[in-house]
C-alpha cells in the first residue's frame, strides 16, 4: 500500500541514509510520466518492481528497478474526458495498491480496476460511482486482508459520501457504509455505535438534517484509510457537508466531518467522532488517521492521531473513540477558542461564524482558510523521536456564503472565498504560507516549526536515520534533522512537489523517491498567487506567484547516496 | 458559416429561455459593467461572487487562471460575448499536441451559473479591461 504500513505512520526503519550523510544524497535516476497535471501520492515498490500512477488519464507504469526504471508495461484506461471538469481541484490521483498479484487503480471516473502485476491486463473492474453525478475517484485504494477499500470524491457536487469494500479475488462488493442516511446505509447500530461513549441513537445519519438534504449531504471519503489488525477496525474521515452555504442546511449534518471506526469485515461502525458539527468553512475531515501507541499521562494508550483541516490536532483512544487531546497545531487558528473535551464540540467564535453572520455577508479574517491548516498531504510519525511531522498551510480567508440550487452533476458550492497569508491576521510581520512542524500528540504541542514560503503540500517521510523528508511547492526535496528540524539537504526537482516522499531498499541501497508535478488545489493559486498583493500587506514581493519558481510536468526523481 | 455559428447559439438561448432567464445575447449586446473609484455596480459584484462560487475552482482566484485552466482576464480580451455564452452553456474540449485533453463542462443546466451569466460576464470584462483590481470589490452605494 502507498502509506508504507497499515498504521499510516509513513515511517521507515531504513537508516543507510541518515542525518550524518544525507548531505551527500545524489540523484540516481529520473522518470517523466508524460502528464502535466498535478501529481499527488507516491510510487509503490514491490520487490524488483515499481508501480507508478499519474493524474488523468490515470496511467500506471510497471518499472524494473534493476534497470533504473525501465518500463515493463504501461496501462492507460479509456475514460470519458467529461469526467475532467467534475473533479473539483485538478485531476489528481493518489496512487495504487498491491495484493495477491494484483495492482489496484482507482480511476478518475470512479472505476476500480485490478491489473495483473506481470502484464497489466485487467483482471476485474467495477464501477464505484457515477461521474455524471459528480462522483469521482482521486484517492488511493487501500488493501487489508482479503478486501480493497475505496472512497468517493465530489463534496462540491452534492454526492452522498461512502466507503466501500470489495473482495480482492473477484471485485464483488462486500459492504458499503455511507456517511449520511438511515442506519441501514450508514451501517450503524443505534445502541452499540458510540459517539464519545454515548450510543448514537436511531437514524443519527438523517436526524440532524432538514428533510432529504442528507441525500446530497456530501461527507465524501477521499483521504487515506488506516487499519488496526488487532482490533480489525478501519479508520477514516469524512468530508464537508454540501453545500458550502451553512444557512441552507441547518443542523449538525451528521456524519460529515467525522472520524469513523468501522469493522473491516462487516463495515459496522464501532464509534464515530464528529469534529466540526454543522461546518461553516469547508473544513473537510478526510485527513489521514495515524495509529500509534503512546503514553498519555503516564499510561500507554492505543491512540489515533489526526491533523484536521479545521486546525486542531486530535489524539483519541482508537479502541473506544475517547477524546484525549485536541489542540491547535497552528497558533493562527481563530474560528474556535478550543474544543470542549466533554462534548467534543469546538467552541465557535461568533465573529468568524459564517452561519451566524449569515448568507450574503462577507465574514473576514477566518483562520485557517478552506484548504485547512493541513489538507490531504499526509503527516509522518517516528517511534524513535515520538514526534509527528506535519506539512501545513498558514493561510486565512474571507468567506461569503450565498444561496445555491442543486442540479445533479453540477457544482454545488454556494460560497465565495478569498485567501491570504496567515500573517495578515496575526499581524506578526510574517508572510509565509506554510510551515513544516514537529508535533507532540500526547500533549498537543508544537516542538519546532520551519516556516515555508508556500503551503507545504507534500506528504512527509520519517526514517530511522533520524532524517525527515518533505517537498515544497517551489520544487525542493528537503531533508531535516528529526530532532531539531535543522535543514540537512535540499534539491530542486523539475516542478513543484505535491507528491509524498517514499523510501525503499533495492539490492544493498536505500533510495528516496518523490513525484514532482505542480497542480491540485495548490495549482489554483499557481498563476495568480493568493490575493493580498493589492491589499497593502506591506512586505515587498512577498507573494510572487509560484509561476516565477517552477512550471508544470510530472517527474519522479530517485535519490541515493 | 453564419448558420453553423448561429445554431449552437440558438440552442444556448433556448436553454436559457427554458430556465426562464433572458440574457441580452438575443439582442446581440454585451452586458456592461460600471466601475467608479474602484467600486462596482450590483451586477458586477454579484458576478464576482458567482465566479468565485463555481468558475474559480478551475479558472483561479480573480480569474487569473490555474495550472489547468486559462486566465480569463486574458481570454476575454479576444472572446466576444456570444462565444462566451456559448462556451459556458455548452462547454468545450480541446486536445493539445501531446494528446492531453482539456475540458470545460457545459453549465447550461446549472442555474447557479445561467441565472448569473451576464453578471459573471460583467465581472470578467471589468477584470479583462484592467479597470478592476484583484480581490473582493466594493459595491457602489445605492
Amino acid at each position: 500500500m502507498p502509506t508504507g504500513d497499515y498504521a499510516n505512520t509513513r515511517y521507515s526503519k531504513l537508516n543507510q541514509i541518515n542525518a550524518g550523510n544525507v548531505g551527500d544524497l545524489k540523484v540516481a535516476w529520473t522518470f517523466s510520466t508524460g502528464v502535466l497535471r498535478g501529481h499527488e501520492g507516491g510510487p509503490l515498490i514491490i520487490g524488483d518492481t515499481m508501480y507508478l500512477h499519474t493524474p488523468f488519464p490515470n496511467r500506471v507504469y510497471s518499472m524494473d528497478l534493476k534497470e533504473e526504471g525501465r518500463i515493463n508495461w504501461m496501462y492507460e484506461p479509456k475514460q470519458d474526458p467529461s469526467v475532467i471538469p467534475v473533479m473539483c481541484c485538478d485531476t489528481v490521483n493518489r496512487g495504487v495498491s498491491y495484493a495477491d498479484g494484483k495492482v489496484f487503480l482507482y480511476q478518475a471516473d470512479a472505476t476500480l480496476v485490478a491489473l495483473d502485476k506481470n502484464t497489466g491486463a485487467v483482471v476485474w473492474k467495477v464501477s464505484n460511482g457515477d461521474a455524471g453525478k459528480g462522483e469521482t475517484g482521486t484517492s488511493a485504494p487501500m488493501v487489508y486482508n482479503d478486501k480493497v477499500y475505496v472512497g468517493i470524491s465530489g463534496g462540491e457536487f452534492g454526492v452522498q459520501g461512502h466507503l466501500t469494500a470489495y473482495n480482492i479475488s473477484n471485485g464483488k462488493m462486500a459492504w458499503r457504509g455511507y456517511s449520511t442516511g438511515p442506519d441501514s446505509q450508514t451501517l450503524m447500530d443505534p445502541k452499540k455505535t458510540t459517539h464519545l461513549g454515548k450510543a448514537v441513537g436511531k437514524n443519527s445519519g438523517t436526524a440532524t438534517w432538514e428533510g432529504d438534504q442528507w441525500k446530497i449531504g456530501g461527507g465524501t471519503t477521499w483521504g487515506w484509510y488506516s487499519f488496526d489488525p488487532e482490533l480489525n477496525l478501519i479508520y477514516y474521515g469524512t468530508g464537508n457537508p454540501s453545500t458550502w452555504n451553512p444557512v441552507q442546511r441547518p443542523g449538525d449534518n451528521r456524519w460529515s466531518m467525522t472520524i469513523f471506526a468501522r469493522d473491516a469485515d462487516t463495515g459496522m461502525a464501532k464509534w464515530v467522532y464528529q469534529m466540526t458539527p454543522h461546518d461553516e468553512w469547508d473544513y473537510d475531515g478526510i485527513n489521514e488517521m495515524i495509529l500509534a501507541d503512546q503514553a498519555i499521562d503516564g499510561k500507554m494508550r492505543k491512540t489515533l492521531v489526526h491533523f484536521d483541516r479545521n486546525g486542531f490536532g486530535y489524539t483519541l483512544d482508537r479502541v473506544t473513540g475517547e477524546l484525549l487531546v485536541a489542540e491547535k497545531y497552528d497558533p493562527a487558528v481563530n474560528w474556535a477558542t478550543h474544543v470542549d473535551m466533554k462534548t467534543g464540540r469546538p467552541q465557535v467564535v461568533s465573529r468568524y461564524s459564517t452561519d451566524q453572520n449569515g448568507a450574503d455577508v462577507n465574514t473576514t479574517n477566518i483562520c485557517p482558510a478552506a484548504l485547512g491548516t493541513k489538507d490531504q498531504q499526509p503527516a509522518a510519525y517516528s517511534p524513535d523521536t515520538k514526534l509527528f511531522y506535519v506539512p501545513t498551510n498558514h493561510v486565512c480567508m474571507d468567506y461569503e456564503p450565498f444561496e445555491v440550487e442543486y442540479t445533479a452533476g453540477q457544482p454545488y458550492v454556494g460560497a465565495t472565498l478569498s485567501m491570504f497569508p496567515g500573517g495578515k491576521v496575526t499581524k506578526d510581520g510574517t508572510d509565509n504560507l506554510g510551515n513544516f512542524i514537529a508535533w507532540d500528540a500526547t500533549k498537543g504541542e508544537i516542538k519546532w516549526s520551519n516556516p515555508e514560503q508556500f503551503s507545504v503540500w507534500s506528504g512527509a517521510l520519517a526514517t530511522a536515520g533520524n532524517v525527515v523528508f518533505y517537498g515544497t511547492l517551489e520544487g525542493y526535496l528537503k531533508a531535516v534533522n528529526a530532532e531539531t528540524g535543522e535543514e540537512l539537504y535540499r534539491f530542486k526537482t523539475p516542478s513543484g512537489i505535491i507528491g509524498n516522499v517514499t523510501t525503499w531498499k533495492h539490492g544493498s541501497k536505500q533510495y528516496i523517491g518523490v513525484l514532482s508535478g505542480l497542480g491540485g488545489w495548490a495549482g489554483i493559486g499557481f498563476a495568480a498567487g493568493l490575493t493580498g498583493d493589492s491589499e497593502g500587506l506591506g512586505a515587498v514581493g512577498a507573494y510572487k506567484s509560484l509561476s516565477s519558481y517552477t512550471s508544470l510536468g510530472g517527474v519522479l526523481t530517485v535519490f541515493s547516496l | 458559416m453564419t448558420l453553423v455559428r448561429f445554431l449552437p447559439l440558438a440552442v444556448a438561448a433556448l436553454c436559457i429561455a427554458s430556465l426562464g432567464f433572458a440574457t441580452q445575447s438575443l439582442a446581440g449586446e454585451a452586458p456592461k459593467y460600471t466601475v467608479k473609484d474602484g467600486k462596482v455596480d450590483k451586477g458586477t459584484y454579484n458576478g464576482y461572487r458567482r465566479f468565485h462560487g463555481t468558475c474559480h475552482a478551475c479558472h483561479g482566484q480573480d480569474a487569473m487562471g490555474s495550472s489547468f485552466a486559462p486566465a480569463l482576464i486574458e481570454s476575454l480580451k479576444s472572446v466576444d460575448y456570444e462565444t462566451f455564452v456559448k462556451t459556458v452553456m455548452e462547454g468545450r474540449q480541446v486536445t493539445d499536441a501531446t494528446g492531453a485533453v482539456k475540458a470545460m463542462p457545459a453549465f447550461g443546466q446549472d442555474p447557479n451559473v445561467t441565472k448569473h451569466l451576464d453578471d459573471i460576464y460583467r465581472y470578467l470584462m471589468a477584470r479583462a479591461d484592467g479597470v478592476l483590481v484583484p480581490g473582493r470589490p466594493k459595491k457602489i452605494p445605492n
